[in-house]
């Protein structure tokens, strides 16, 4: 754990804030050197896990994590200003702090799908979490088969990370697509939804996808994986909830027998299905 | 550490009189709580006492569940000052307490919480406060009109669990200590005491009026399991709900919190948490205004699987223990047993 104490948490510095577009930032953060109370290294978690962010004042949100482990001293949170906190934190500097607890959630299990070829399909901002995974799988990428990247985004303007898709893409055996919503000046690639990327996949079914983004996205995006002929336990998705604690203790994550925050919020829609949550 | 170290039960005896003075001499020495009678509305609740003349022995149960003893409406976790943290400061919040009058019902929810709050990440603003506290349960010779805590198994009278159980018969009390802090409290006060046969649970059962259990819970568990509970039970519900979050409030299991940043008049910055509900109808959306729960119906659904459900599985207790409070105060006229018998009957 970050922090020693459940509900206490730890300052962390912000290293660096990129804007990503006009309504998203990545933080670069760093635990606050001689801070009392120390937990664990900065790179201590799994990808696919999330922190609850304080900005004392403002209140706590959860964040994915969106760094891989792989990298050292330093982890990356994707925010969208969207809330009070997420404003908060998007008016906050370089030099300034978030406090931090976690990481909380199950994450992805890397190792359950080694030597798998993988499939993302992120809409907007859900490429955050699925990004810790696929770094984590460019610097372990003898581990892991072929990797193919959907991205969609309403706008050309909402695009985030786009240069390192570019990057990766020029990687061998990985593929990434990207699509707007809408045809838009200035852009002359992909038109219509995510899901329209996935005839461009060639032999599906021998991909586990992992699906991450609003939850009309992961709706259509898990319909359509299914018909393509894909089993419903190589379909991995990970949940957005509203949480307090992170923890097991506040329910609002509650769903079907199980919260969000501890049993996910990543889950295969073979267990989605069987807790009956609405997709 | 547990909250309750079992310990095979002894058994003792005290009479009325005794107890009146056991509880005065407790309310000198420690903080006591108590079941109280409202001089003006006749109504009973916990409240701090110092003398046993102040307790209230001639109640069915309390308004309020003793849960807010541990688990307040409104408690600080931490204060800052100016979003630094670094400058954060914990209080150690929690007494040592003693609680006289508490149900079967409400001792077994309190059971339930403790394994709730020990489970995967330990609570400790909760678990400090049961830690320190010993509970004096006194079980109950009838059910009455609200209660059906025979068809939820938790009550009247438990089994095992208890601190120190107290059962009326005739002009004394029959006590049984069942933990190690309930033993301590008898030690310390043994001279109240006098000597007790073992309790004869069968005897006593068979004398308990209104015991008839209202529902068959293993059926009513199967039909939820396998989803079947007609559409028509839910609309009803999801129509009479006004979304006011008192079943939650007064329900002794219910525990969701809601977690805000607050600073006072004076500039004393706090983090506080409070009770929250999974009635209101904002507890499950998220910025942005995407909610889980996408209508009154899911709503509702969700707190009957819950209780009636997951918390059978996960702790061997039903999440509803049957004090009926709930009942009492649904300002849309929603009865939870009513339409839990609903459910039993195929509903």
């Amino acid at each position: 754990m970050f922090n020693s104490k459940l509900y206490i948490p730890r300052a962390a510095v912000i290293s660096d804030v990129e804007e990503l577009t006009y309504d998203t930032k990545l933080f670069k953060v760093r635990f606050k050197e001689g801070h009392k109370g120390n937990g664990s290294s900065e790179n201590d978690y799994k990808p696919g896990q999330f922190v609850q962010v304080s900005v004392l004042g403002a209140g706590e949100v959860p964040i994915s994590v969106c760094s891989s482990p792989t990298e050292d001293d330093y982890f990356e949170l994707c925010v969208r200003k969207i809330g009070l906190v997420t404003g908060a934190m998007h008016s906050l500097k370089e030099g300034e702090e978030f406090g931090i607890r976690g990481p909380y959630g199950n994450g992805f299990s890397m190792e359950q799908v080694k030597g798998q070829d993988l499939l993302f399909v992120a809409g907007g901002i859900g490429l955050a979490p699925l990004r810790s995974v696929i770094k984590y799988v460019l610097d372990n990428r003898d581990d892991y088969g072929r990797v193919t990247i959907l991205y969609g985004a309403r706008t050309k303007e909402d695009i985030v990370f786009v240069e390192e898709m570019h990057q990766w893409g020029k990687e061998d055996s990985i593929k990434v697509l990207m699509t707007i919503d809408r045809p838009q000046e200035g852009w002359d690639g992909h038109v219509g939804v995510v899901t329209t990327l996935l005839r461009e996949v060639r032999q599906p079914t021998k991909y586990k996808a992992l699906v991450c983004g609003p939850a009309i996205m992961i709706h259509f995006a898990i319909k359509e994986l299914l018909d393509l002929g894909l089993k419903e336990k190589d379909i991995i998705t990970t949940l957005e909830r509203h949480m307090k604690c992170g923890v097991g203790k506040c329910g609002h994550c509650y769903i079907g027998g199980k919260y969000v925050c501890t049993d996910g919020p990543v889950f295969t829609y073979a267990q989605l299905n069987a807790m009956n949550v609405p997709l | 550490m547990g909250v309750k170290q079992k310990i095979k039960v002894k058994n003792a005896s005290i009479t009325r009189a005794n107890l009146l003075k056991l509880l005065t001499q407790i309310g000198k020495e420690k903080l006591l709580v108590a079941p109280v009678r409202n001089e003006v509305f006749g109504d009973v609740d916990f409240a701090f006492v110092r003398t046993g003349e102040q307790i209230c022995f001639d109640y069915d149960n309390t308004v309020s569940s003793p849960k807010e003893f541990f688990f307040p409406n409104c408690e600080c976790m931490f204060t800052f000052e100016r979003a630094a943290n670094e400058s954060i400061r914990t209080e150690d919040s929690a007494e040592a307490m003693v609680l006289f009058g508490i149900r079967s019902c409400d001792v077994k929810a309190i059971d339930l919480l403790d394994n709730f709050y020990e489970r995967d990440f330990q609570d400790n603003y909760y678990l400090d406060k049961r830690r320190k506290s010993v509970i004096i349960s006194v079980a109950c010779s009838e059910l009455y009109e609200q209660c059906f805590c025979t068809s939820t198994r938790t009550g009247p009278l438990l089994e095992e669990g208890f601190d120190i159980q107290l059962v009326p018969v005739d002009k004394f009390y029959s006590v049984q200590i069942g933990s190690e802090k309930g033993l301590e409290l008898f030690e310390e006060y043994k001279g109240f005491f006098a000597d007790g046969k073992k309790f004869n649970v069968k005897e006593f059962m068979a004398k308990v009026k209104n015991a008839e259990p209202k529902f068959d819970l293993d059926n009513v568990y199967k039909k939820l399991r396998n989803e079947q509970v007609g559409d028509f039970l839910w609309d009803d519900i999801a129509g009479r709900c006004q979304s006011c979050g008192l079943c939650l409030f007064l329900c002794p299991t219910c525990s969701c919190f809601s977690v805000t940043d607050k600073t006072t008049a004076a500039g004393l910055q706090r983090r506080v948490r409070q009770w929250d509900a999974c009635y209101f109808r904002g507890f499950t959306r998220m910025a942005g205004g995407n909610d889980a729960v996408r209508n009154n119906q899911e709503m509702v659904q969700r707190k009957y699987q819950h209780k009636l459900l997951q918390q059978v599985d996960e702790f061997g207790i039903c999440g509803c223990v049957g004090c009926g409070r709930c009942n009492l105060v649904c300002v849309g006229n929603v009865n939870w047993l009513e339409n839990i018998k609903k459910i039993d009957k195929g509903a």
